[in-house]
């Protein structure tokens, strides 16, 4: 214990000794502050009353330069910050250090402390939520619940205090007593200290990347750290772009469903002709079969048209057919071709069948107007004249119908982005928090 | 809502290129990808020729 002179224990002074070296240390804090670690020596001591007690000398080997000189003043939310502590940890159980700057509002008891681990940077500021309970999954995991957000656990350590520099309102060398607790939800973090009695206290954190670091403290870039990619709290680059990304897909895809919404109330579907016909050989000419020539219809158009061709009598027999829809007004013809074939039987008593009864084709964008169908049937008569009859097949033509295709194709390209950039979050995060260099999730 | 949109603006305008052929393709009843018309040269049916537009030998000829 070193005895003080007056000029130093008056509590409106902004310097103070050190105890060992005589080193002079600045205080910003004058009411708060009672612990103090000298930059020169690395004493760590307590001020109490009129007196010094040294606490512990730190190990020069440890010893570190912060990065953010004691003093740097910084503007965040509209909030005047002082850089007045800086220590460095060390994880108790593991060669893994980090960095701790607390940032103090002069005159006030609210501190937020910025945390850099292998150059990457993370804000923490003690959470306004200190009700926040955590849960056990039936996998085993443990999640903490803060405001319906769920944390998943995926770090507990305790460390011990390996150096610090400036002045503090609490004593940091009883913080190795702490279990921390972090629960992650990429970017943002959770925080829970606890002391061996239970008492816990909650801490938000979200990284901070050196451009916002720079921004807040007008730091000399060159003075920040290197980054180490393997090891970082950082979120990819694509986390700004996240949310407004998740938006405009969600209200594209909204903007589809309400399209097709209004044009099924607009262009109904609606069947404009259906009949059944009888395939007759043609006795007369070369041709196999009698041309069909149906009954004129409408179609309002623009419109999509949809052919069903169903031969439901149909046995080890085919039709094959070419349907002409032909615009009664301008002679425009809209051909499409089509087989039916069927084939049925029994081998080593197992039934057996091959082909379809029922054929479909879509002609798309056809124009208002009346139309007729020329149908130009062939078929096997040889089979007709050991069933008695000749093959019938009935057409239905149905227009706007709903056009699946497009549909599916266009919800793909609207979906196919947000997939890969999905795909692209998962195995970041994956390989960010799961590296095993970083620790692995505790199995309890 | 904007200055986010400002982040994604070419992802924006690509699914509105999208959004809007496909708009155009539901109200022309146009199928994007292709459909079953095998006449793509927009012929005409000829009232007084042979009549049969193609395809296989036993067809009708008119």
């Amino acid at each position: 214990m070193a005895a003080l002179g007056n000029e130093i224990i008056n509590n409106s002074s902004t310097t103070i000794h050190c105890p060992a070296c005589k080193e002079d240390i600045n205080v910003v804090e004058t009411q708060k502050s009672i612990y103090f670690s000298c930059s020169a020596c690395g004493t760590f001591f307590e001020r109490v009353d009129f007196s010094l007690n040294t606490l512990r000398k730190f190990k020069e080997e440890d010893r570190c330069e912060p990065t953010i000189p004691l003093g740097t003043t910084g503007i965040i939310d509209g909030y005047n910050y002082t850089l007045t502590g800086f220590i460095r940890k060390k994880q108790t159980d593991d060669d893994i250090y980090w960095n701790e700057y607390t940032f103090a509002t002069p005159g006030d008891s609210w501190y937020i402390i910025f945390a850099e681990y292998d150059g990457n940077w993370m804000m923490i500021w003690r959470s306004e939520n200190q009700n926040i309970h955590v849960e056990q999954s039936i996998s085993g995991e443990y999640y903490a619940i803060d405001t319906g957000k769920r944390h998943l656990l995926y770090l507990v350590y305790k460390y011990n205090i390996i150096d610090a520099v400036g002045e503090f309102d609490w004593n940091i060398l009883k913080d190795e007593e702490l279990t921390t607790y972090e629960y992650a939800t990429p970017p943002s973090l959770l925080i829970n200290e606890e002391r061996d009695d239970n008492e816990a206290n909650w801490f938000n954190a979200c990284y901070v990347s050196p451009k916002q670091l720079i921004d807040y403290f007008k730091i000399d870039p060159a003075r920040l750290p290197k980054k180490n990619a393997f090891f970082s709290f950082n979120p990819s680059k694509f986390y700004p772009k996240w949310k407004p990304f998740m938006y405009f897909t969600g209200i594209t895809i909204m903007l589809l469903i309400l399209i097709n919404a209004f044009i099924a109330v607009m262009k109904p579907e609606k069947e404009v002709f259906n009949n059944t016909f009888e395939c007759q050989p043609d006795t007369i000419s070369n041709n196999n079969s009698k041309a069909i020539i149906s009954p004129a219809f409408q179609i309002t158009g623009s419109a999509p048209v949809y052919f069903t061709i169903r031969a439901n009598g149909l046995s080890n027999s085919w039709i094959q057919m070419q349907i002409e829809l032909i615009n009664d007004s301008n002679g425009k013809v809209y051909e499409i071709e089509k087989t039916i074939e069927y084939y049925d039987g029994y081998d080593d008593g197992e039934h057996w069948e091959e082909g379809e009864k029922k054929q479909t084709a879509l002609l798309s964008n056809i124009p208002s107007g009346t139309y007729h169908l020329n149908i130009y049937p062939a078929t096997e008569y040889s089979k007709s004249t050991e069933t008695g009859s000749n093959p019938v097949f009935s057409l239905s033509v149905k227009q706007n119908v709903f056009l699946s295709l497009n549909f599916f194709i266009t919800l793909t390209l609207i979906l196919i982005y947000p997939c890969i950039q999905l795909v692209r979050k998962y195995l970041y995060e994956n390989s960010k928090w799961f590296d095993k260099e970083y620790g692995s999730l505790p199995k309890n | 809502m904007l200055q986010g949109l400002s982040k994604i603006i070419y992802y924006a305008i690509c699914l509105t290129v999208v959004l809007g052929i496909y708009t155009w393709g539901s109200i022309s009843g146009t199928k994007l990808f292709g459909d079953d018309n095998k006449n793509n040269d927009g012929h005409t049916f000829n009232s007084s020729g042979s009549g049969h537009l193609g395809g296989h030998g036993y067809y009708f000829h008119k």
